[in-house]
């Protein structure tokens, strides 16, 4: 597998991507230039090195504050790695779970949970996270709470509507025919065939979740200022979009990083492991 | 079938009632409509008042139940802000919202389904890192920043398209494309992954052997069988499209439902949100049954037992 | 085959949407005969009924009058009363009626119409504004063009409170429409301009009133559009989509300067921004350990940077523009010596931790703010935990007197009077105040209830004095108000805060 990896050069550099951006989050008091919460007036809104006025004392700029922006991202990338793996963690396994039982199962089971699943929906989740703040309060647990909770449907249904046709196809018919138990022919028939649509969905969901996190955090539920993540920045540089582009830009720009490479990785992983697709 | 719907129903109506009940517990925990609606200057004299006179002060159970009393014979009352019924408050804002919703859906789904079978079958190609490209961009971009740049380029670099607002269908090309990315992103891609799944299986080989053009095997037989996640996921994002596309709808100062659910909750305005609430809950409910009825045209071995 | 018609189906869809984007693109601003000008604000008001909540008042003033109003420089100024006089005891206020003044409707306005409308709109069930006048006990019409207002005590504030918050409606109009819901929908008053449609979260339409009684206005038409992104804002002045902007950030303020087609305009508001203290609880029970904060931050700094210049000095809890604002007052310097030296004579000299607890977008920059606070705090030993709002549930704190130890409140109104500050935010009965000292409360209610001006000048300058030594609240900034106008509007606006258009023009 190693030797594969190495031969697949996309696979490799995103995978140093992801490395990178992990061992940066872990390690950020020893590799971020500056301290993330040191505010300057003088040098507010300062633009990238390589631009007009740029300093290669603060590669990506400053932001509003005059905080240096590459190191707030390398902060930033704690909470917000966090968030959107725990967010879709949490919402994938219960949403995948939920589907499988109601779509291998059907009946009541597939009433019950589906109908929760548009009540789910039918709630707004400013309304759910305001009550979670209200209730609950604040703190990183209940962001993630909120996150999946709101997510799972997605998954719910995604699972669900593919199981009930894999239900019905020739080789499960014929495992339960042969006597396999519902465990096994879930495990071994159905799962692997809608992992593929799990996967896009969850690549899809990282990023909104890791985007999301700062609409909740603006409601007092999760992060608190002056602490960096990627969401937050991107929602504070919003209104200077037109004059200092790169305050919400760069952090934008790192979740795309993020998630390509998770995508590429991802699918590279696929492709060794489901054997069908390898032609 | 006839069981089938009628227990559908049966159900859904059991969801809006769920819901509803659900959203009033909610917002009665996350704070309370006097505090937010009388004026910062306003004594807590006033305050209490205000409270006892729209009934605020009584137990929660009592509140619902008088609501609900009143909604079953279609009155959800009067909106605390605009003084005036309700449900007529939400609704004025459904044309708009079904205008911008309903071509950001069509929109997503007319870009995302040939590009994703082309990605699908051309795997490996320039076609495909470009599909892949486009999708990586429109799951990853914040909705804002492409609404605020497509708005920099064509409203006012340009000054091809009005930059915000509604009126006619030029006012809704960019909040359009904008609602439309993610969508169209994720249903691309999906399709893709589930286009390759189905392109190795052995049916589409015997329809090929049988002579039948490619074409017709692709989009009649391989679509076909592609097509369950993807009718799923086109029905998950109608609620979002009709009731959440709030920063689109913030982004071009568009009159939608996502703006007046928005001030609604942020004012407190507990009968605008539950009518609300009930306006969507319906748009859920009915395009996931019209979901589940299309897995049957689909795929006609799935049964509803 | 059908795969070849689904194709061409999208080909067609797109040519359409494309077509219909590229015709009549290039439409120039109609040079022709109608003025119309179009303003974007943040929100639109929650519905037409002058005293209702959530009332907006560029929208109110341009259609409405009340019998005195603020002029560009906040002066009390005839409007539906040409003249008044107090009694000798200060108890009764007489009111010269204008004359041949009508609605747009063409009922008449006249001292029954006055009467109606305070004893059944200004003080009715949903008015959000009765408390102001709970002091005049009655309206009495002595004939068709000249009304009294009795109060029981001296009542200095009755001018100011009637200039924000009178509005004259026709009392015939209203009972044929059948109350609030009719009135809603058609508005009827005297002001500058005739109400002509909402279309709700798009746009409130207004015409000219051509018989209004300072002359009619010179714009044909007004439109006011709810743009609540404020980016959006800018591009739609840019692009000359609109021509007058409201509430402009800093970050936008050279965007515009920067363009030829539009210039930006500075006001002065009366909302001052403070951080409020626990004075009842430790650390801040402690007169040493307040005055140090406020010699912790600096405030020039912060105006500079933070608000780009949107912001000016208050020394005290007042903002100029209000009246009782004394000019002699200092204020806090920025000593970050003497702020560690007193907080070491506290018994805090490696400071404590504390949090500030902020609305988000409520004020300019105000999480912005909170957090450059922070960090000046920071610097003399003060760990300070922000923590950021949702509006309602900051005014649950707000209301419930919850606050955790320290918070941002901007204070401002309309009332342009230090007793609307003082009463409201240092009187100890007051569930706003943390800060009891008896003597202040004395002087504050001295103060209420005196017509005399001299004496309640000489109050207010005790008052001042005393609360800037006491230092409940690190004493920030006043806001500043930036509109962005596109050049070929012809008008400036007041410091009222509102868009009055009655003497704006377009080119």
């Amino acid at each position: 597998m190693f030797r594969k990896l190495i031969r697949n050069a996309g696979a490799l550099l995103s995978l140093i991507v992801l490395m990178t951006v992990v061992l940066a989050g872990l390690f950020a008091p020893l590799v971020s230039p500056h301290n993330p919460t040191d505010q300057q007036a003088a040098r507010r809104l300062m633009p990238p090195a390589w631009a007009e006025h740029g300093s290669q004392e603060y590669p990506l700029g400053t932001d509003q504050l005059g905080r240096d922006i590459l190191s707030r991202m390398i902060y930033g990338a704690r909470i917000s790695l966090l968030v959107g793996v725990a967010a879709v963690l949490v919402s994938g396994v219960v949403g995948v779970a939920l589907g499988l039982i109601s779509g291998y199962y059907g009946r009541w089971l597939d009433s019950l949970i589906m109908r929760l699943a548009d009540i789910q929906l039918g709630v707004p989740t400013l309304i759910l996270a305001l009550a979670v703040v209200a209730v609950l309060g604040p703190g990183l647990r209940n962001v993630i709470l909120v996150l999946g909770l709101t997510g799972w449907v997605t998954y719910g249904r995604l699972v669900r509507g593919e199981v009930l046709s894999i239900r019905q196809s020739e080789y499960v018919t014929s495992a339960r025919a042969l006597g396999s138990t519902d465990g096994h022919i879930i495990w071994r028939h159905v799962l692997p065939n809608i992992m593929p649509s799990i996967i896009v969905v969850a690549t899809f969901e990282f990023a909104r979740m890791i985007i999301n996190e700062a609409s909740l955090s603006f409601l007092g539920l999760g992060v608190t200022p002056p602490t960096p993540t990627w969401g937050g920045m991107i929602a504070d540089g919003r209104t200077y979009i037109y004059n200092a582009w790169w305050v919400s830009t760069m952090p934008g720009i790192a979740i795309v990083l993020t998630v390509l490479a998770a995508n590429v990785f991802g699918d590279w992983v696929r492709d060794v492991l489901d054997p069908q697709l390898r032609r | 079938m006839a069981r089938f719907l009628t227990a559908r129903l049966l159900h859904s109506a059991l969801v809006i009632v769920g819901v509803s009940f659900l959203v009033f517990a909610l917002v009665h925990l996350g704070g309370d409509p006097a505090v937010v609606l009388m004026p910062l200057e306003a004594t807590p004299e006033e305050v209490e008042a205000f409270r006892v006179d729209n009934g605020f002060d009584k137990p929660f159970l009592v509140q619902f139940e008088h609501f609900a009393v009143k909604a079953v014979h279609g009155d959800f009352g009067t909106s605390l802000r605009h003084q005036r019924p309700a449900m007529e408050v939400v609704l004025e804002a459904l044309p708009a919202t079904a205008r911008l919703g309903g071509l950001a859906l069509l929109m997503s789904v007319l870009f995302a389904v040939p590009l994703g079978v082309l990605a699908a079958v051309k795997r490996g190609t320039w076609i495909d890192s470009l599909t892949n490209v486009l999708g990586l961009l429109g799951q990853s971009v914040p909705t804002f920043w492409l609404g605020l740049v497509l708005m920099m380029l064509f409203g006012v670099h340009w000054r091809l398209l009005p930059v915000s607002g509604a009126g006619g269908l030029k006012h809704l090309i960019m909040p359009g494309i904008t609602l439309a990315a993610y969508s169209g992103a994720l249903i691309m891609r999906l399709l893709r992954s589930s286009m390759l799944e189905v392109l190795t299986k052995d049916f589409l080989r015997t329809a090929r052997s049988k002579g039948l053009p490619e074409r017709t095997v692709l989009y009649k037989h391989a679509l076909r069988n592609a097509a369950i996640p993807v009718v799923t996921i086109i029905a998950l994002r109608i609620g979002p499209m009709l009731g959440g596309a709030l920063i689109t709808e913030e982004v071009f100062a568009y009159p939608g439902m996502g703006r007046l659910a928005m001030n609604a909750i942020s004012n407190r305005d507990v009968p605008v949100i539950q009518a609300f609430v009930f306006v969507i809950g319906i748009a859920i409910v009915l395009s996931n049954l019209i979901v589940d009825l299309a897995y049957v045209a689909l795929d006609p071995r799935i049964r509803y037992s | 085959m059908k795969t070849r018609r689904g194709l061409q189906f999208v080909a067609l869809v797109l040519a359409m949407i494309l077509l219909a984007a590229c015709s009549k693109t290039a439409t120039p601003k109609s040079s022709g005969k109608p003025k119309v000008l179009t303003v974007g604000y943040g929100a639109e008001p929650g519905n037409m009924l002058p005293y209702g909540s959530g009332g907006e008042a560029s929208v109110r003033a341009n259609m409405f009058d009340s019998l005195v109003r603020r002029d560009r420089d906040l002066k009390l100024a005839p409007s539906l009363a040409t003249s008044w006089e107090t009694s000798q005891d200060g108890k009764t206020w007489t009111f010269h009626l204008r004359k041949n003044v009508k609605f747009h409707n063409g009922e008449p306005f006249n001292a029954q119409a006055v009467k109606w409308t305070f004893d059944t709109q200004t003080m009715g069930k949903t008015s959000v504004v009765k408390t102001q006048f709970t002091d005049v006990t009655e309206v009495k019409v002595v004939d068709d063009y000249t009304v009294q207002f009795v109060t029981k005590n001296q009542f200095p504030l009755l001018l100011n409170y009637l200039s924000s918050s009178f509005f004259a409606m026709p009392p015939k109009y209203y009972q044929e429409v059948g109350g609030d819901p009719g009135f809603d929908k058609k508005p009827i008053g005297t002001g500058p301009f005739k109400f002509v449609e909402w279309v709700k979260n798009e746009r409130i339409v207004m015409e000219a009133n051509p018989d209004y009684f300072l002359g009619r206005p010179k714009l044909d038409k007004v439109i006011f559009r709810p743009i609540p992104e404020t980016a959006t804002r800018l591009a739609e002045l840019l692009s000359g989509g609109v021509d007058v902007i409201m509430q402009v950030p800093p970050e936008h303020v050279g965007t515009i300067k920067n363009s030829p087609n539009a210039r930006v305009e500075m006001r002065n508001s009366v909302r001052v921004v403070f951080i409020g203290l626990r004075t009842d609880q430790k650390p801040f029970d402690d007169v040493r350990v307040r005055r140090a904060v406020n010699l912790a931050i600096n405030k020039d700094e912060l105006m500079k940077s933070v608000l780009a210049g949107q912001g000016y000095l208050t020394p005290g809890p007042l903002s100029p523009l209000v009246w009782g604002y004394d000019s002699s007052i200092k204020g806090y310097g920025y000593d970050v010596q003497q702020a560690k030296q007193l907080l070491a004579d506290a018994g805090y000299p490696d400071g404590f931790s504390v949090t500030l607890e902020t609305p988000v977008g409520r004020y300019l920059k105000d999480k912005e703010v909170s957090e450059w606070v922070a960090g000046e705090l920071a610097k003399i030993g003060i760990k300070v935990t922000v923590k950021t709002f949702e509006w309602g549930q900051y005014l649950e704190k707000y209301r419930n007197h919850k606050y955790d130890t320290m918070y941002v409140l901007g204070w401002g109104g309309t009332a342009y009077d230090a007793d609307f500050v003082f009463s409201n935010l240092f009187e100890s009965s007051n569930f706003r105040s943390y800060y009891k000292v008896a003597e202040v409360d004395k002087k504050i209610a001295e103060a209420r209830n005196l017509v005399d001006a001299n004496k309640r000048l000489a109050l207010y300058k005790e008052l001042q004095e005393k609360i800037v030594s006491d230092a409940p609240w690190i004493f920030l900034y006043g806001q500043i108000d930036a509109w962005g106008l596109a050049n070929r509007v012809n008008w400036s606006p007041g410091l009222t805060e509102y868009a009055w258009l009655w003497d704006a023009d377009v080119k």
